[in-house]
């Protein structure tokens, strides 16, 4: 008896005294989630030390989970009525969040703003639009982003293109990708040009609204102008492993082998400018690389391009006040610091003063950028967006690898969009 | 050990072709991992695949024969919390599977060899939670941890999984053939049932105790979705964690992921060498007992 | 069970056993037996993930999930792919780990069945992650898999599309649970297979039986007590399957094919928010491993009487 309860009792010991003791002993801790970015990282980590430094009070605990992951931990976090005091997430992700009540409203006051109008004047139109209610506004912008065409020319050389001649519509992409990409038998080896695959709220859609098709009809029903999504969803079955065999979703992604100039094209953001100088500084700097407009088809109806996304700062609703106010104040604070944001990691916080600066102007392709937003829509970021993304990722790749036909596809999307939204 | 004599012929031979072709399929995997882990994703996606990188490839000016073993332990954010990350999946793999096998042999020798009341209802409830998969209890379970504020701590990663149901089914399985005579020889003797328990039944559940063991170890080592969810902080994370983590921004630097891959899988592998004198040697433990 | 009422067992005795017990039903209890009752309670509400008021809806979610699409994941298109996998991976694997255990056994040294046996549970020791990460690189259209392929079908530049087919994509996730739990299931077998007295065998021999009437007469019934807890074990490990299919799904993969319970689970629950019917759905899965579980029990009905 006595051997047995010394053992039990002994591995309880060692547990309890393994346990780490408690926290810091500064009055708020703010706790803040975000996804993984290396080049953010660095610069949150120092903004965070000064922040401290400033507020000797607040100590903040910056926790970082792979961007699939970020959401479903901040989720179940909360269905345990648990959860990050600060955390961000892009716009599709938070009319959810909204509805459930577990988000903070912005505390002006520790954010630095003396009244609501203050505040949104000093942003662009519209960039609350995803975070406001009746109530007020729950949210504050870390970025905003629209996706162009990335281009490596010496790729494009290689394969006898002349890189001057960028491809501007989804048909001589197409071609193009064909030409770049290289096969053995019909093992794909190298693609020249890939979709961002799960965020088809970002590209494919406005692919849809090109054609003239909508998510939703003016009436209200989902997937308005059936043509449109058959025939955008035709496309992707032909660059498929079914169609012509380009890419597909099980690939690794287009942006990060573009850095290694393992691909010859890819969509993103004005950030993949500072991820490429971080990663491959000998291709950033010998120019050859470029960004061309998000392409259009040939015979497009609607002349939109990539649809930009935000990211929003929010609170925690059940977090104590002092902390939401702490968190609140380091939110602002990383706002504040916009400059930094754009020119160490070429992200932009859709502020007025920074959508005008020099230094977004000075950005190779800027001006790309800007011309694309002009001729943009935004991004669906109604009730349930996340999950109808979701959906309409299944109909693309139900086409494009299980060969459902378009037609039946799009039915499918129709009746489970509007059963989601019942 | 031969218990089927016979002579050696094409029985024998088909045998041993046999046993050599489920060899080169659980073992060629991890010498992929092994050799992927020293070259870059050109050469592992490569075709045909060369198993071994051509000389002149480590000689290059920007690579060493160490490149990826060197991204793997600094990770992402080159705070190199691997080896931290890696105690943590230790001490919660050892501490759990250490706690199982106490608690489930006592668990299960309590249902073999004792006729209380409501003991098909123990057992019976004690198997049903072998039926429910985790991803429904998963939130209800966090409720339980976070209300008990184990959060980001050893406890909160280790206690939920301090006794599996499994463990209790096999040394229960395993104790219901154990010969009552030695028990109540025992008894007769004045032993104490705890004594008994402690002296007798532990030790004679040897080769159990390795299996039992070395699966929940194993469990443990691989749990993921649980210290996603408890375990936030850098350093309470664990191994599995921080491949995943790893492979998000380094998933087109196949070399480097398969370098933490293989890192990751050192101490399993050490450990499990060196204690594969218990593990195997308990069908002959077994098999003594028996004979 | 027979053996312990030739001895009369005292009441205090009873005690013991049931005091024997306790540790673990209190751990069960807190981390088991609440949440399972919580999640049991869960589906007979509509609760959501984010919001905290609920109302009992009584049996809508089940009427839901087994009447509607549930947002094109239906849980009939869930129970396929669950059993298609539980199907394709448990029976082959209690065959085949039989097999080689019995094989191992027949080997003239120790040292060869030792070497063997270590190889084989080899995959076990890596963690799931590790193992995704290598399976993927493998199953790339360029890896070594379509190479092999290839090579055994005499074909040439075949992509065999390992992580995209529907078909394909369920052959792959069997490989690779079939790889990772192979080791495991041989080590159990041949723990059984010990455990046989080799008196049996001798005996066997001596009355001239041959080694495939000695394996069908007497090495399978006795080692029934083994085959029960293998086999109820490995379907039950089937059956819960995730982290595989999971994993292949975040690489890429088409979510359908591979849709299993678990997986269509952790999606509605936490996805897409629906918590009652994501409970309701685990509640099935608890009735169908029950009934499999109460199958393999009749079929192994005698296994616990086993007498030498």
């Amino acid at each position: 008896m006595i051997r047995v309860k010394a053992e039990i009792i002994i591995s309880l010991l060692v547990l309890i005294l393994l346990s780490s003791c408690g926290g810091k002993d500064a009055s708020v801790s703010v706790e803040y989630w975000t996804h993984e970015d290396s080049s953010r990282r660095e610069l949150e980590t120092s903004l965070i030390e000064r922040f401290e430094e400033e507020n000797p009070d607040i100590d903040v605990v910056r926790i970082e989970y792979e961007s699939a992951e970020l959401l479903d931990m901040i989720v179940s976090a909360f269905a345990a009525g648990d959860g990050p005091d600060l955390f961000n997430l892009p716009s599709e992700e938070i009319p959810d969040l909204l509805t459930g009540g577990v988000l903070s409203e912005i505390d002006l006051k520790a954010a630095g703003y003396e009244s609501e109008a203050n505040l949104l004047d000093e942003y662009i139109d519209g960039a609350f639009d995803t975070v406001t209610t009746a109530e007020g506004i729950y949210g504050l912008p870390l970025e905003y982003t629209n996706w162009c065409l990335y281009i490596n020319r010496n790729l494009f050389r290689e394969a006898g293109l002349n890189p001057d001649n960028p491809p501007s519509t989804w048909e001589e992409v197409m071609a193009v990708s064909e030409i770049l990409s290289e096969r053995d038998g019909s093992v794909l080896i190298q693609r020249g040009f890939d979709f961002r695959y799960p965020y088809y709220l970002s590209f494919f859609v406005p692919m849809v609204m090109q054609l003239g098709g909508e998510l939703f009809s003016p009436d209200g029903g989902a997937i308005y102008n059936d043509e449109a999504w058959e025939k955008a969803l035709s496309f992707m079955k032909e660059w498929g492993p079914l169609g012509r065999n380009l890419g597909s979703p099980t690939y690794e992604n287009a942006r990060t082998l573009f850095n290694s100039e393992g691909i010859a094209m890819c969509l993103s953001g004005l950030y993949q400018e500072s991820r490429l100088e971080s990663q491959n500084p000998a291709f950033f700097s010998s120019g050859e690389w470029a960004v061309a407009p998000f392409p259009v088809f040939e015979d497009t109806v609607c002349d939109v391009s990539a649809s930009p996304y935000f990211h929003y700062f929010m609170v925690n609703d059940s977090s104590d006040s002092p902390t939401k106010s702490a968190a609140w104040r380091l939110a602002a604070y990383f706002a504040d610091h916009a400059e930094e944001y754009l020119s160490e990691i070429g992200l932009i916080m859709p502020l007025k003063r920074i959508m005008s600066s020099e230094l977004l102007n000075d950005k190779p392709f800027a001006s790309v950028f800007l011309s694309d937003l002009e001729r943009s829509e935004e991004a669906y970021d109604g009730v349930h967006a996340s999950s109808i993304q979701t959906l309409i990722g299944d109909a693309v790749e139900s086409v494009m690898l299980r060969s459902v036909p378009p037609e039946k596809a799009v039915q499918a999307l129709r009746s489970s969009i509007e059963m989601l939204l019942e | 050990m031969n218990k089927f004599v016979g002579k050696v012929g094409i029985v024998e031979i088909l045998v041993w072709i046999f046993l050599i072709l489920v060899f080169l399929f659980t073992v060629t995997p991890i010498v992929f991992m092994v050799c992927a882990s020293f070259m870059d994703s050109r050469q592992i996606l490569a075709m045909p695949f060369h198993w071994i990188p051509s000389s002149d490839y480590f000689t290059s000016a920007d690579r060493t024969f160490f490149t990826n073993f060197v991204k793997a332990i600094m990770g992402n954010n080159e705070n190199a919390t691997f080896f931290r990350n890696m105690f943590n999946s230790f001490v919660v793999a050892i501490v759990d599977s250490v706690t199982t096998v106490l608690l489930a042999s006592l668990c299960g020798y309590g249902l073999a060899k004792f006729n209380f009341k409501g003991r098909n209802i123990v057992f019976m409830s004690i198997m049903a939670t072998m039926m429910i998969p985790f991803e429904a209890i998963m939130i209800p379970l966090y409720m339980v941890v976070s209300g008990m504020d184990l959060m980001n701590s050893y406890r909160g990663l280790i206690l939920p999984f301090m006794v599996s149901a499994f463990g209790v089914f096999q040394m229960r399985q395993y104790l219901l053939t154990f010969p009552s005579e030695y028990l109540d020889a025992a008894r007769v003797d004045g032993l104490s049932e705890p004594r008994i328990y402690s002296s007798i039944v532990l030790p004679n559940c040897k080769p159990v105790i390795a299996t039992l063991g070395i699966l929940s170890f194993r469990n443990q080592w691989d749990n993921l979705l649980w210290p996603l969810l408890v375990a936030q902080r850098e350093t309470m994370k664990t191994l599995p964690q921080y491949i995943t983590q790893f492979s998000e921004e380094k998933m087109t630097d196949e070399g480097a992921m398969m370098a933490c891959a293989f890192l990751a899988s050192i101490p399993m592998i050490i450990l499990f060498f060196a204690l594969s004198r218990y593990f195997l040697g308990g069908a002959a433990v077994y098999d003594s007992r028996k004979g | 069970m027979k053996k312990n009422k030739v001895y009369s067992i005292e009441q205090q005795q009873a005690r013991w056993g049931f005091l024997f017990t306790v540790p673990c039903l209190i751990f069960f209890a807190v981390f088991s037996f609440y949440p399972i009752i919580y999640a049991f309670q869960t589906s007979f509400t509509d609760r959501q993930v984010l919001s905290r008021n609920y109302d009992y809806v009584g049996l809508e979610n089940y009427v839901y999930i087994f009447t509607k699409n549930n947002g094109g994941f239906p849980l009939s298109n869930s129970i396929r792919a669950t059993l298609i996998f539980t199907i394709g991976t448990f029976i082959p694997m209690i065959i085949m780990s039989l097999i080689i255990a019995t094989f191992l056994m027949q080997l003239r040294r120790d040292k060869y069945r030792g070497f063997f046996q270590l190889m084989y549970y080899m995959p076990a020791v890596l963690s799931s992650v590790v193992a995704a990460a290598i399976w993927m690189i493998i199953f790339d259209p360029r890896g070594l898999m379509n190479q092999v392929s290839n090579f055994i079908m005499r074909s040439s530049g075949v992509d065999y599309n390992w992580l995209v087919d529907p078909v394909m994509l369920q052959v792959s996730t069997i490989i690779i649970y079939f790889w990772k739990y192979i080791g495991y299931f041989v080590i159990l077998f041949i723990t059984g297979l010990a455990a046989i007295p080799s008196t049996i065998y001798e005996a066997a021999t001596v009355d001239g039986s041959s080694r495939w009437h000695t394996f069908w007469k007497i090495t399978l019934p006795l080692l029934k007590p083994t085959t029960a807890m293998v086999s109820i074990m490995a379907m039950l490990q089937c059956l819960k399957t995730f982290s595989t299919q999971f994993m292949l799904y975040q690489g890429g993969s088409p979510r359908a094919p591979i849709d299993v319970i678990t997986m269509n689970i952790y999606f509605t629950g936490i996805r897409n928010g629906r918590l009652g019917r994501a409970s309701a759905m685990s509640l099935v899965l608890f009735v169908i491993m029950l009934v499999f579980t109460y199958l393999q029990l009749v079929a192994n009905r005698s296994s616990e009487d086993v007498e030498y």
